[in-house]
């Protein structure tokens, strides 16, 4: 809209421009692909791989994806282990963007475009490269560009709390202004990058919103060509003619985003949706399938590359996978700290296990604080236990070792130690015997006036003998 | 395309007519002649001849809105108000397809020409928004970017649009989700009209937005455009001012700029002030009661019973769709709609919840902390209380309370006299004294000394939630005590005195034994005030606030400090830090405001003093609890994270392991901006640390030049947001200098930490030792008996 064209008033330096995406080791495939399509229509631009988990295997992972490769915890993040066990691989994936921006701006690339894996460019991006030679600042996509439904997911409403625009892509040039947005974009990322919609966080995307209001020249790009996926192909169906480029309508299909497929099941679109079925895809149907097959296959070329795929922020040392509320209950009770992979990842300093709950009494130490929160978040739990007495608590505590640690696939390491010691106590038949023998006497001494006294010497004998043998059952 | 003139509108109910009014005025002044209409959120006052107003008015149910009636019934006042913007817009495309409509909310001023939106348009502009502001809002004030991205990135106070293709389809969507989703939900990701126009620009693809900063300027955006007035033109951030939005304002009271926020008192936004009064004035001059006095026609049922916003949502929850009814029809008073069993609770063996009981529920974080309601003896407590205090508090009618009766309000006040003719030196002590926190504490050590001195207690625990009658815990039974102490803050103090039992609280002497932090006494705890007989305060400066608002007495007797217990091997253990690291603590919690305790203050001093004094081997300990939901206290840690030589301790520490902690810190560094007494600093000085805190507040009953380091600093007035009971109030700026120069030295040299530190023990001891408090107590109790009881 007649937004003048001035030159980019920052520094460019003298490096290229740079496409990079981002992902954690069980995305290589994804990410394989991604980059052997950009290298085809955009054989001059430097390709760039984060990848989030490398762990030494850097060499191994760059000949596999064919590009260069920098690992996660090199990007001089201070609270980079922090984040790992803070966030789910998700969230993580986008925590590092921003950081990943500044790398690149840090090499003197003019402008950078991130795409996420799981996308592929089927024609040059020339409407994003126009944009920023006219000078625009950024280029983002929304993920519609008219009205959708509020019957299906994702509905509108879901769409406006996880961000108007699709930060699967974006593309921004290295400026001074620019570098600004991006730091407030980074500043937040330590603690905020939460799917946390109540609160108006959707990871890095949700601020992106903005974007248009922080950034000036920030170019929102409706071509119906990028970023096409499951959210907007109700309105963008898909064709071609012959071997011709594919099409949605009379513009060319620029960008795909596969976000939510899976590479072995050929009947859905994607995961996190409910709206379209493969048949509402038409043509497109065949754009998919292909997709899948060489993704199928790349996963193939992975397995048989020796290269380690499981995340590597998804267990602790010795072995326990973290589930989610174990990361939510680390994000609450531990602040951003600076601190080393082996004492983050440690069971034996977990702060899940050995963090304060605020219970006070007795029994407050067989309550972990991940028990403590599972309570808090059942109702049914609530109704069964009452944490704050101290009776309960322990009830609740005996019951979670028993059985309730597998109803929520939280292994048995992670319950107290104290509890199965408390546990044995209160199962043991024997132990039950003991307490009520040993009350009986403690009753029996306190009517022993009434009999004679041979009888309670006799008696006090029997006792004393029997003492030890008694108190060996309790404990 | 055609050009043509803008046409203005706003919307408002009869109330607001003045502001309406205003906005025009001021709009005439700068566009002569320009077009103006006033869609009423409300029915014409009776008499009102709007055929003489210089504007044209329509009333919004000639709007021709589907399903108007049950709008008017689901949204309050406001929400109503936004709700029907979309519907205004197409009214004046449907009168005018070529019309430039400009949107402007009824409490904007106007104090320029509109050309920037003339020119937009000419560009070929379809929809025109102001964004919020074009800089982030990251300062720990209220708003903040988290919430613009929660309300809206564009202010909806204005909106310009003409129409086309694509703003037809905005507008329809977003009429269409006006007709039930304009509420402010900010966890469901509603904000009324506003929020749902950050899609905008994804669906109007000539979308403008529009960087004019004498745009919309308001709250939300002065920190980036201050207004200044030069040779006759208003100007913000350097642009000439278009019009400002008084968004919350006061009519009256230019000191409060705006009550949406906490950012800027009326005497912190520069040139705006005399703009804010001249507006002031404006609204006066157009006073009218004919309007203002019109009550909302849809804030009441036709019988005449008032629509509490808590039927509005139980209605809301009962009908999500939009209902197709006449206003006869939706607005008759229907009892049982809200006193039907809730739809989603039902407890089996429970007595049932009903709807607007639910939502009451629903609405009040108080009240969910307290009732569980799926526990059928918290379903009873919860049902007992709505009964008693629905009306009250709520304001809800007696059809929809079950069991309905008046409570008895204002307990009798009760003379001394009878006070004199029970157990004398007796204290009934009331406090939390199973809790652990520090007011909790308090009481314990408050015990304590009471025992020390002889004097008899008995003691009543309740709950800090506030509902005493659900305590359990350590309850003496009644006695016959001539005084009454409670170790509770003002603020709780009316609310514990009404769930203590007649015969547990009157007559007797009533002590209070209260904490406060700022130089004045909040004016709305004064109402505690007529509840006791005499204050108990830790500290001359706490007295100080005091005697402004009292004549009782006021007794200073300062917190008791026990005699050092911690051990420095075993709290340099604790820490993993080997004896010859020189250790700087500071101690927080998350609760008691970041910005009042200042440990960014003194992150900072440590950062500078150390990068002076690389050579010598220190860590500074930032040891905290509490939440961590707020956003400044993650940022203080991420900030924290980023030093060398920083280790941070988030966790609840038992009373012991604070000990210990006190022990091994060398230094004790709390650059706080005000104290009403300072027990962290006390129980440092206590262990022998050399404390190095700003010489201000009730910290300096006891620090000394001798003693400690004593921070000099300058006096600043508070903002809002800056601490509760803010208005009015000052607090200390702490030389951040002067504390980087003494730590450096301190870490330099050791012999001066030990003088120091010596000297601290044994003043502590000397003064703050359970022994003594004691002696001050046991004194006041026995001029109390002596003078006043006898």
């Amino acid at each position: 809209m007649g937004q003048p064209v001035e030159e980019l008033s920052g520094t460019p330096g003298k490096g290229q421009p740079v496409v990079f995406t981002i992902c954690a080791r069980n995305y290589l495939p994804q990410a394989s692909l991604l980059v052997a399509s950009v290298a085809q229509h955009h054989p001059g631009l430097k390709v760039l791989v984060f990848v989030l988990d490398a762990q030494g295997d850097e060499a191994e992972i760059q000949t596999f994806l064919g590009v260069p490769v920098v690992s996660g915890a090199d990007l001089g993040l201070p609270t980079f282990f922090d984040m790992a066990i803070r966030y789910d691989i998700l969230e993580f994936s986008t925590a590092i963007k921003p950081a990943c921006f500044q790398y690149v701006f840090g090499t003197g690339a003019p402008w950078a475009i991130y795409l996420d894996p799981d996308m592929e460019v089927l024609q040059p991006l020339r409407e994003v490269e126009a944009r920023l030679a006219r000078g625009a600042q950024a280029v983002i996509t929304p993920h519609i560009t008219q009205p959708l439904d509020m019957q299906h997911d994702p509905t509108e409403l879901k769409l406006i709390r996880t961000g108007i625009y699709n930060l699967g892509f974006a593309a921004i040039a290295n400026t001074e202004e620019a570098h600004r947005f991006v730091q407030w974009w980074a500043d937040r990322m330590p603690t905020d990058c939460r799917v946390d919609l109540d609160a108006g966080i959707f990871v890095d995307q949700k601020y992106v919103d903005l974007m248009p209001s922080y950034l000036p020249r920030t170019d929102i790009l409706r071509h119906r060509g990028y970023n096409v996926a499951y959210w907007n192909l109700a309105h963008r169906p898909l064709h071609r003619s012959a071997d011709g480029p594919w099409m949605i309508d009379d513009d060319p299909a620029v960008l795909m985003h596969y976000s939510g497929i899976r590479a072995d099941d050929a009947d859905i679109v994607s995961v996190h949706q409910n709206r379209l079925t493969v048949s509402d895809l038409g043509e497109g149907r065949a754009l998919f399938a292909d997709y899948r097959e060489r993704l199928k296959a790349q996963q193939t070329a992975l397995n048989r590359s020796g290269i380690a795929t499981q995340y590597a922020f998804g267990t602790f040392t010795s072995g326990e996978t973290i589930t989610r509320l174990m990361r939510d209950v680390y994000a609450r009770t531990v602040p951003p700290t600076r601190a080393a992979y082996a004492d983050v990842f440690s069971l034996e300093k977990a702060s899940c296990v050995h963090g304060a709950t605020g219970l006070t009494h007795r029994a407050a130490h067989l309550i972990s604080p991940i028990m403590f929160d599972l309570w808090n978040r059942k109702a049914h739990l609530q109704a069964a236990f009452d944490l704050k007495s101290p009776a309960s608590a322990e009830r609740f505590a005996v019951w979670f070792a028993e059985t309730g640690h597998r109803e929520f696939g939280i292994a048995k390491a992670f319950v107290p130690h104290a509890v199965w010691e408390v546990r044995q106590e209160r199962k043991s038949l024997k132990a039950r015997w003991a307490l009520t023998t040993l009350r009986m006497i403690e009753w029996g001494k306190k009517t022993a006036f009434l009999y004679p006294k041979p009888f309670r010497r006799a008696a006090a004998r029997t006792v004393r003998r029997a003492l030890p043998h008694i108190a060996r059952r309790i404990r | 395309m055609a050009k043509s003139p803008l046409t203005f509108f706003t919307i408002c109910s009869a109330n607001y007519f003045p502001l309406a009014r205003t906005l025009f005025e001021s709009l005439v002044a700068h566009e002569p002649g320009a077009q103006f209409t006033l869609f009423l959120a409300d029915t014409l006052p009776h008499g009102a001849d709007i055929s003489t107003l210089p504007f044209s008015v329509v009333p919004a149910h000639s709007l021709m809105i589907p399903s108007f009636a049950d709008m008017a019934f689901r949204y309050d006042i406001m929400e109503f108000n936004t709700a029907i913007k979309p519907f205004c817009f197409q009214h004046i495309f449907a009168d005018d397809p070529s019309a430039r409509a400009v949107y402007l909310d009824p409490d904007i001023f106007v104090t320029g020409r509109f050309d920037p939106i003339e020119h937009a348009f000419d560009q070929g502009a379809e929809l025109i928004l102001t964004p919020h502001t074009l800089a982030p809002l990251d300062d720990g004030y209220a708003p903040d970017d988290r919430a613009l991205m929660q309300t809206g990135a564009y202010n909806l106070g204005f909106a310009a649009m003409r129409k086309t293709l694509e703003t037809d389809v905005l507008l329809n969507w977003w009429a269409d989700h006006m007709r039930t989703r304009c509420v402010s939900d900010l966890p469901g990701g509603l904000f009324v009209d506003q929020k749902f126009m950050d899609m905008a620009p994804a669906f109007v693809s000539r979308t403008e937005i529009i960087r004019h900063r004498g745009l919309n300027v308001a709250y939300w955006n002065l920190h980036e455009r201050p207004v200044a007035f030069r040779d006759g033109q208003w100007t913000a951030g350097g642009d000439p001012l278009i019009f400002f939005h008084f968004s919350g304002v006061d009519r009256n009271d230019p000191e409060k700029f705006s009550k949406h926020q906490n950012r800027y008192t009326g005497s912190d936004i520069g040139a705006a002030r005399q703009l804010l009064e001249t507006y002031q004035q404006a609204l006066h001059t157009h006073q009218d009661p004919s309007w203002e006095e019109h009550p909302y026609a849809y804030g009441a049922f036709t019988c005449g019973t008032p629509i509490h916003h808590m039927m509005r949502r139980v209605y809301r929850r009962v009908y999500p769709e939009p209902r197709d009814l006449s206003e006869g029809e939706v607005f008759i008073f229907a009892p049982d709609l809200y006193n039907a069993p809730s739809d989603d609770l039902l407890v089996p063996g429970s007595r049932p919840v009903s709807r607007i009981m639910h939502e009451t529920w629903r609405q009040r974080s108080d009240l969910r902390a307290a009732f569980n309601l799926r526990r059928e003896k918290d379903v009873d407590a919860f049902s007992l209380w709505f009964s008693e205090k629905a009306r009250s508090e709520i304001g809800l009618p007696a059809q929809l309370i079950p069991g309905a009766k008046d409570s008895p309000n204002a307990p009798p006040q009760t003379p001394i006299a009878t006070a004199a003719k029970r157990r004398a030196r007796s204290i009934r002590m009331v406090g939390y004294f199973s809790a652990e926190s520090g007011v909790g504490e308090g009481a314990r050590v408050q015990h304590m000394c009471f025992e020390e001195a002889g004097l008899a207690t008995s003691l009543r625990t309740v709950l800090p939630s506030g509902f005493a009658n659900l305590a359990d815990g350590r309850q003496d039974a009644n006695d016959d005590s001539a005084i009454l102490y409670l170790h509770i803050n003002a603020d709780q103090t009316p609310a514990v005195l009404d769930s203590l039992g007649p015969g547990e609280r009157d007559g007797r002497y009533t002590i209070g034994y209260w904490a406060w932090e700022l130089p004045i006494f909040p004016v709305a705890w004064s109402p505690a005030l007529d509840r006791v007989d005499e204050v108990w305060v830790p500290s001359t400066f706490t007295a100080k606030a005091l005697a402004q608002v009292t004549s009782k007495p006021i007794t200073v007797v300062p917190h008791a400090i026990q005699a050092p217990s911690g051990d420095r091997a075993r709290g340099r253990q604790l820490l993993g830090l080997s004896d010859d690291v020189v250790v700087v603590s500071t101690v927080f919690d998350t609760r008691s405001f970041l910005k009042r305790k200042n440990p960014a203050g003194a992150l900072e001093a440590f950062r500078r003093a150390r990068a002076a004094q690389t050579a010598i081997d220190c860590v500074l300990l930032i040891k905290s609890h509490g939440p961590l939901t707020d956003q400044t206290a993650q940022r203080f840690f991420a900030q924290a994270a980023e030093e060398p030589n920083v280790l941070v301790r988030h966790e609840v520490m038992d009373a012991e392991a604070m000990a210990d902690l006190y022990a091994a810190t060398d230094i004790f560094l709390s650059l706080h901006r005000s104290e009403g007494f300072g027990l962290g600093i006390a129980n440092a000085m206590a262990h022998g640390a050399v404390v190095i805190a700003t010489g201000w507040s009730g910290n300096t009953d006891f620090m000394t030049p001798t003693n400690s380091v004593l921070v000099p600093s300058t006096i600043r007035n508070l903002v809002p947001g800056d601490y509760p009971f803010a208005e009015g109030q000052s607090w200390a700026e702490p030389d951040i200098a002067a504390a980087e120069k003494a730590l450096a030295d301190l870490l330099r040299d050791p012999a001066p930490r030990h003088r120091i530190g010596q000297q601290a023990v044994a003043d502590m001891r000397e003064e703050l030792s359970v022994k003594r408090v004691s002696q001050v107590a046991a004194a006041r109790i026995t001029t109390i008996h002596d003078t006043i009881l006898s």
